[in-house]
């Protein structure tokens, strides 16, 4: 980069174009070379005779005497002051061939079509000029390229239109939603207030009384309850000594299992082994406390096994009521407590002789029909307004949602792309999931899914691409946008992170994947192909979804 | 070790788990999976036997005696009886001593009984009777030069024989059998002295129940599942051997050990296992460990002030090695000197002894190349940068990778295609899916002059769909189980599989067949061959290889062979790589072995298997890659970055830094790993590592020269300290540091974290040492501190000596072909000297001539710098010295030179019958740093005669 900027500098400086270029040096740069003496581009203090430029000896500690030979070519990339072989390439575009590969026996034709870098025939290579027939080639994929980008930009014009229109009619069913709910909670307050209506009347009711029986209602559910509670008791104690068999076999298979991690050579790759240990681990991961046993659970069923605390034939003798009026106790101070408790069971005992009171007051559940009903009521519409509440979260999540600049990415939600690499299919889906799937047998990993947005500069992207300009074929495949989504937290790998997917987006016509890689240990690359991309320029997307952040923290 | 994550997708849960991969790496082998001595039942019973005989001192007789009435000495070899006494009766033995013209001497030890057959086998086994007499086939290429006028003279119940170079004899005691080598009446070498000497005959099993049934390792060994049916009981052979005075042995790869061996048997900082030899795939292998590894090569050297000797034990069964050092020197008037002593024991097959008289290393390493060969010469590329991971995984990934190379300018010559590519691990084919046109991918490779390297592995295949599996089956050229009639069935990469035998011909010849273009199809003329696992490793077997009863070809146990088993393989693939072009298109191929034995040298480059990224193992890799020069395969490597694991940005980098020094020298990860292609590490680490192979690439004309060398010579490409200088005791176990060829070049790469500087051992008084970069001086004998931040590589010019480099950086090596070479001229007061060689780098056509070979010579007398021809037959060159003659010399630097040159302008150049001008440049040493003057363009030709007048 540094010595391109340079170079710009020179260039743009550059007032008169002199004919006679030295090998190598670009027409705009040849004023450098004019005079008797030549001057080392950035280091002034040296100056050799004209003739020592491009004699294949290098004197510049910059390299700026040799544009035309190698001799040069072993300086540090931070010490050129030129950006390499200028190859004129007439009928095509000039380019700058790096040094190093000046007369080293290979047609470069990818950069330099006029086949100018071979001038010395080393081993006997002779690159004719291939910039007709190439410049041809290169208008052809560039015209091609303009087409599938003009294509790009309309599609792109068309989803941010369906973004816009789609954003509106969620903003409008926010609204209608919002005034929904608004009724709804009307409606749910009456509900409420009918329902407590109802209980009310339910209580101050007479009760009639039992028919007849031993101890009464109760003296039947204490009964039936005794019954089922050592059924239960029972129940559960073979239940927990078959859960201890079943811990014990786990165990023992676990220790299986973790010999065979312990003991097993990864580097031997065979697949039962690897795919057992790996779904090991896994196991591990997720089961972790599952298949411990927890101290105070244990204790719990030790209560519930042990001496059962409750003395069913004390209830079963015993008839003590259990009026709601009984409650009214439980306001009193402890003296007139007594007193009244005395008193209203003395009353009582009036009222059951008499027949007025049934011995046993009536269970809490056993509900009339009136508060079955308006309970029932209450819970529809407070279902009803879940909904709804949950349907404008997920409005207002989606709303909320950054879904690029000009919310270019919202219309493209769910919609999938994939591609068969190797002997896998993956799939992606935008701000969804993404997916590895064998194209041998059905298993599918998930790859993650949708985190976010990022952005990358240009010099990111040159950075991870190394020093020169690229072949005219690569140059005219259509170059990464640097807008990147994010997919992460997908499937645990073995022996690594979870799987992560970087989609890298160029400008496309249609959505397409063109090539997946995987960058490092489970994190995958993919370049995929959108029009989404195609109407901004990174500096502009990114500066958006600044503003979005700042929106959103608001 | 290896856990997930059990707090889910917060970044401290991804802090956690890289904070786990980390600790993960200090894992270890699995000592359970390999023996000890004491569970391989024929080390222990001879281990046993030297602590009886130890303990029994003097007392203690050898049962073993040379029947002085068969002794008879003709045309330099000996034959004679050695009677083993066993109670009522005497073993024969017969014995075969040859002697060599250039001094070298060969016991070779048989058993009468089975060389006729007299044995029973057990279990109906159908091997062969004769103990294994095959290793010399298959490791030996010369050793037939006997001394046809060796004297005998027997008196005293001792025989001598004098051979060789004068001085050089032989004494052999009858009774105990003991041979002493010596020279001018000093032993050197001695066999038996400690009664260590162990023949185990073959003797029925007793049949009644209750009787003594020997040992309980004689009939039957099991291990790790596995049961050893040993057909032949008990038959091992083993000897001690002392090395009188030697204080220091080295040699006998491959173990993960320091250069200097240490001793074996207990005591502080030394090993309580013997070094062990036995081919085999150790999973995460630790390192300062006397543990088998994947190759053998049992050649030891020892070394003592002014004087070397070696020992090459030619088995190639299972081998372990004692060592022991005896202070024998109490005298407090000389300094303590130890007398080396080593017991050899190896589980079956011929005693087979070679020893090597040296009497220094030069001399000793050609000895032992004229013995098992020397290294071949490379293909050129070779020796340059291979980027290799498990696994590229497509067509379009190596494109990606080879493309990423040069947008970054990075140089590299060859990719590396690791088992992934195949469909299905079926080797000579391609997975459909993602190596649909490896021909497109191979062609863009070689628009650059760059290679692939694919894996092709032993184990083939039991799949009926699969057309070469079918034809090992049917045409019988697998290995077979004990029972000689059944293919053995393994486990490996491909699941169930078969191992293709690769002594037998026809199996040889067709695995020939199978590289032919039409063939393999997707292959091209720069498609090279990388042979894994051909240990052989067997994942289902005991100790990760075959079962020792399974059968070879000629009905010889794996047992016997187990040993040479991987170099059969290799050499199988470079003998179809040759030819591939056709008869008269023979090029030098590339094959990588991990599995090697003596005599790989001549047809493979080897690396040290599966290590770990971190920084002990990077440290390792240097002694291990010394004892591999010692022990004649000097083609050899680590990978670069570590297989397991994945390194820090710093280890990476220095790494490369080390690796730039590595013979072979191959970046390579393990499939678990993170990317860690050299351009992504990000800077200034891609720059540090560019520059580090840059300087690979500008030193490819030395390192070209050095591998020269050792394919006529046999000399180390890295030497070592005490082969550099052998009177310098103080330094004789170093193995951090070391010398590039004869280039003087001194290197010692950091391989510890952090390091800022490093002590370098500089071992001459009177010589200067200039920094290779910056010419700093370091005079004197010492330790010097050198500068080394991460930036740097630790290296000096002993002056004296002439480096020829190539100064242009190209996308690969290929492309430098015809770039000008840059002399740098380390001055000393004594003048400098340098060679260069230089041929095509690909075919065979230097046989005929077509090479340039130079020398250097700069007199300080006349101040005259020399190209002199080193060809012994320059016509011959005459077509190939045509094609290079362009090939100029662009700069030459004389660094070391005094004030008087300071105004000096220019300097006469002479080539043939013209004579020119070239300009000078002065540049002054300031702080230390050694003045310098360059020669811009002298325009002299690489090919031609020429001097530079500097006076």
């Amino acid at each position: 980069m540094r010595q391109n900027n340079l170079l710009l500098l020179l260039t743009s400086s550059a007032s008169v174009a002199i004919a006679t270029a030295p090998r190598g040096v670009s027409p705009e740069d040849a004023r450098l070379y004019a005079g008797s003496a030549f001057t080392c581009l950035t280091h002034p203090s040296i100056t050799i005779p004209t003739s020592q430029v491009n004699d294949d000896f290098c004197d510049c500690p910059d390299g700026s005497d040799e544009p035309g030979t190698s001799a040069c070519a072993h300086l540090p990339h931070s010490a050129l002051a030129i950006r390499g072989f200028h190859c004129r390439n007439e009928q095509h575009t000039p380019a700058f061939l790096p040094l190093s590969r000046v007369n080293d026996g290979v047609c470069d034709y990818e950069i330099c079509c006029d086949g100018s870098d071979e001038y010395a025939h080393v081993g006997g290579v002779s690159c004719k000029n291939r910039c007709a027939e190439i410049g041809i080639a290169a208008r052809k994929l560039q015209a091609e390229r303009e087409r599938l980008r003009g294509d790009g930009v309309k599609g792109w014009a068309e989803l941010v239109k369906k973004a816009q229109i789609m954003r509106k009619e969620a903003e409008d069913e926010v609204k209608t939603t919002e005034v929904k709910i608004e009724g709804i909670e009307g409606k749910v307050k009456g509900l409420e207030r009918e329902l407590r209506d109802a209980e009310e009347k339910e209580r101050r009711r007479v009760v009639r009384a039992p028919k007849e029986g031993e101890g009464g209602k109760v003296g039947v559910l204490v009964g039936t309850a005794k019954e089922r509670s050592e059924e239960l008791r029972a129940g559960l104690e073979k239940v927990r000594e078959e859960r201890d068999a079943a811990l014990e076999r786990l165990k023992k298979a676990e220790g299986i299992l973790a010999a065979l991690k312990e003991g097993y050579n990864p580097n031997f790759n065979d697949e039962g082994v690897k795919t057992a240990v790996r779904a090991w681990e896994e196991y591990l991961a997720q089961e972790e406390t599952s298949t411990k046993l927890n101290d105070a659970e244990e204790r719990d069923l030790d209560d519930l096994l042990g001496e059962d605390p409750v003395d069913w034939d004390e209830f079963l003798e015993v008839d003590e009521p259990q009026s709601d009026l009984y409650n009214i106790e439980a306001y009193l101070p402890e003296s007139i407590k007594v007193w009244v408790h005395d008193k209203l069971h003395d009353f009582r005992q009036i009222l059951v002789e008499n027949g007025i009171l049934a011995p046993a007051p009536d269970t809490p559940g056993i509900e009339s029909k009136a508060v079955n009903a308006a309970r029932a009521a209450l819970k529809t519409a407070e279902s009803e307004e879940r909904n709804n509440r949950a349907r404008l979260t997920a409005l207002n999540d989606d709303l909320n949602t950054a879904y690029g600049h000009n919310d270019v990415f919202r219309p493209l939600k769910g919609e999938c792309i994939d591609a068969d690499v190797g002997e896998y299919k993956y799939e992606f889906c935008f701000h969804g999931k993404a997916h590895q799937k064998s194209l041998k047998d059905s298993s599918s990993t998930s790859l993650g899914s949708f985190a976010r947005i990022e952005y990358t500069t240009p010099e990111d992207v040159g950075g991870q691409h190394g020093l020169f300009d690229a072949g005219w074929e690569e140059a005219h495949e259509e170059g990464l946008s640097g807008v990147v989504l994010k997919y992460d937290n997908g499937q645990q790998c073995w022996n690594g992170p979870k799987r992560s997917v970087n989609v890298e987006l160029y400008c496309s016509a249609v959505n397409e994947l063109r090539s997946v890689r995987e960058e490092e240990k489970c994190v995958y690359r993919f370049e995929v192909g959108t029009p989404a991309v195609c109407g901004d320029r990174v500096e502009d997307a990114k500066g958006e979804s600044m503003e979005e952040r700042v929106r959103d923290e608001l | 070790m290896r856990q997930l994550n059990p707090l889910g997708s917060s970044s401290a849960g991804v802090l956690l788990v890289s904070f786990l991969s980390l600790v993960q790496i200090s894992k270890a082998v699995k000592h359970g999976d390999f023996k000890t001595c004491a569970q391989s039942g024929f080390c222990k019973r001879n281990r046993a036997l030297a602590d009886q005989a130890t303990a029994a001192g003097a007392s203690r007789t050898s049962p073993y005696e040379l029947d002085a009435n068969t002794v008879a000495l003709k045309d330099g070899v000996l034959t004679a009886t050695i009677l083993k006494n066993i109670g009522e009766e005497n073993v024969e033995l017969p014995l075969v001593f040859s002697f060599l013209d250039n001094g070298v001497a060969r016991v070779t030890i048989d058993e009468a009984k089975r060389m006729t057959g007299q044995i029973e086998l057990r279990h109906g086994s159908t091997a062969k009777k004769e103990r294994y007499n095959e290793a010399a086939k298959w490791a030996l290429v010369g050793g037939e030069n006997f001394h046809k006028d060796a004297i005998i003279k027997t008196e005293d119940g001792v025989t001598s024989v004098a051979y060789g170079p004068a001085g050089y004899q032989v004494k052999i005691t009858h009774k105990p059998f003991s041979v002493k080598f010596l020279k001018d009446g000093e032993a050197h070498v001695v066999l038996n002295e400690r009664s260590f000497m162990n023949i185990e005959h073959w003797r029925p099993k007793p049949e009644d129940s209750d009787g003594n049934k020997g040992d309980d390792t004689w009939w039957e060994e099991a291990f790790g599942g596995n049961t050893d049916s040993k057909p032949r009981g008990p038959e091992s052979v083993a000897m001690d051997i002392t090395f009188p005075g030697y204080d220091h042995v080295y040699g006998i790869p491959e173990h993960a050990s320091s250069l200097s061996l240490k001793e074996t048997r207990g005591g502080e900082g030394n090993y309580n296992e013997p070094y062990r030899l036995y081919n085999a795939d150790v999973f995460e292998y630790e390192i300062d460990s006397p543990m088998t590894l994947y190759g053998s090569i049992p050649f030891m050297q020892a070394q003592k002030k002014g004087s070397t000797v070696g020992v090459f034990w030619l088995n190639a069964a299972e081998t372990w090695i004692d060592i022991v050092k005896q202070k024998t020197n109490v005298n407090a008037l000389s300094p303590e000197r130890a007398t080396t002593q080593t017991h050899w024991m190896s589980e079956s097959g011929l005693l087979d002894i070679f020893v090597l008289p040296g009497p220094n290393s030069s001399w000793l390493y050609k000895q032992y190349g004229d013995l098992t060969g020397f290294t071949a010469l490379p293909a050129a590329f070779s020796i340059a940068y291979h980027q290799c991971r498990w696994n590229y995984v497509s067509q379009d990934d190596v494109k990606d990778v080879d493309r990423k190379f040069d947008k970054f300018d990075i140089p590299y010559d060859v990719i590396w295609l690791d088992i992934e590519y195949t469909d299905s691990k079926k080797y000579f084919t391609w997975d459909p899916l993602t190596f649909k046109d490896p021909e497109t991918m191979l062609k863009t490779l070689d628009k650059r002059e760059r290679k692939l390297v694919a894996i092709i592995d032993p184990h083939i295949k039991n799949d009926k769909n699969y057309a070469i599996g079918n034809e090992l089956v049917n045409k019988g050229f697998g290995v077979m189980d004990k029972t000689g009639k059944k293919i053995y069935e393994g486990w490996c990469w491909p699941g169930s599989s078969h191992w293709i035998d690769c002594f037998n011909p026809a199996a040889r010849a067709w695995w020939k067949s199978l590289f032919d273009f039409k063939k393999f199809v997707g292959s091209m003329p720069n498609t090279w061959i990388w042979n894994d696992m051909n240990e052989p490793s067997v994942f289902n077997g005991p100790e990760t290889t075959m079962p020792k009863d399974n059968i070879h070809y000629d009905n010889w146990e794996h047992r016997d062979v187990h040993n040479l088993n991987g170099m059969t393989f290799h050499n199988a693939t470079y003998e179809a790589l040759k030819t591939r072009l056709g008869p008269g298109k023979e090029r030098r191929p590339f094959v990588l072995t991990r599995s090697y034995f003596a005599g790989s040298q001549r047809t493979a480059a080897m690396w040290t298997g599966d290590n770990q990224a971190d920084w002990s193992h990077l440290a390792q890799a240097f002694p291990m890659l010394l004892a591999q020069g010692i022990a004649g395969m000097p083609f050899a490597g680590a990978d670069v970055g570590g297989f397991f694991g994945n390194p820090s940005k710093e280890l990476l980098t220095r790494w490369y830094q080390a690796g730039a020094f590595y013979p072979f020298f191959r970046g390579h990860a393990h499939i678990d790993a993170k990317r860690r292609e050299p351009y992504l590490a990000g800077e200034p680490y891609v720059s540090i590592i560019r520059d580090a192979i840059r300087l690979r690439y500008s030193l490819l004309p030395t390192w070209y020269t050095a591998f020269h060398r050792a394919s006529w010579e046999g000399m180390p490409i890295l030497r070592p300290h005490f082969v550099m200088f052998p009177d310098d005791e103080a330094g004789f176990a170093i193995d951090d540091q070391f010398y590039l060829g004869d280039t003087g070049i001194l290197v010692k790469p950091i391989v510890s974290e952090g390091v800022t500087e490093t002590s370098v051992y500089v071992p001459e008084e009177n010589m200067v040492y200039y920094d290779y970069f910056d010419y700093t001086m370091y005079n004197g004998k010492g330790i010097r501190s050198v500068p080394a931040p991460l930036g740097s590589i630790p290296m000096l010019m002993r002056s004296g000596h002439i480096i020829p480099r190539k100064d242009r950086p190209r996308r690969s090596s290929g492309l430098m072909r015809y770039d000008p070479y840059t002399l740098v001229v380390a001055l000393a007061p004594g003048g400098a000297g340098g060679v260069l060689y230089v041929d095509d780098g690909e075919t065979y056509d230097n046989k005929d001539g077509a090479f340039i070979h130079r020398s250097f010579i700069y007199n300080p007398g006349d101040k005259t710098l020399r190209s002199g021809n080193l060809h012994p037959e320059p016509a011959k060159a005459a077509k190939y010295v045509k094609e290079m003659r362009d090939v100029r010399v662009e700069r030459v630097i004389l660094v070391g030179v005094t004030d008087e040159w300071k105004d000096k302008k220019t300097v006469e150049v002479k080539q043939g019958s013209k004579t020119w001008d070239a300009e000078v440049k002065f540049v002054e040493g300031k702080e230390g740093r050694a003045s310098h003057v360059i020669v811009r363009n002298p325009r002299v030709a690489i090919v031609k005669d020429w001097t530079i007048n500097f006076a």
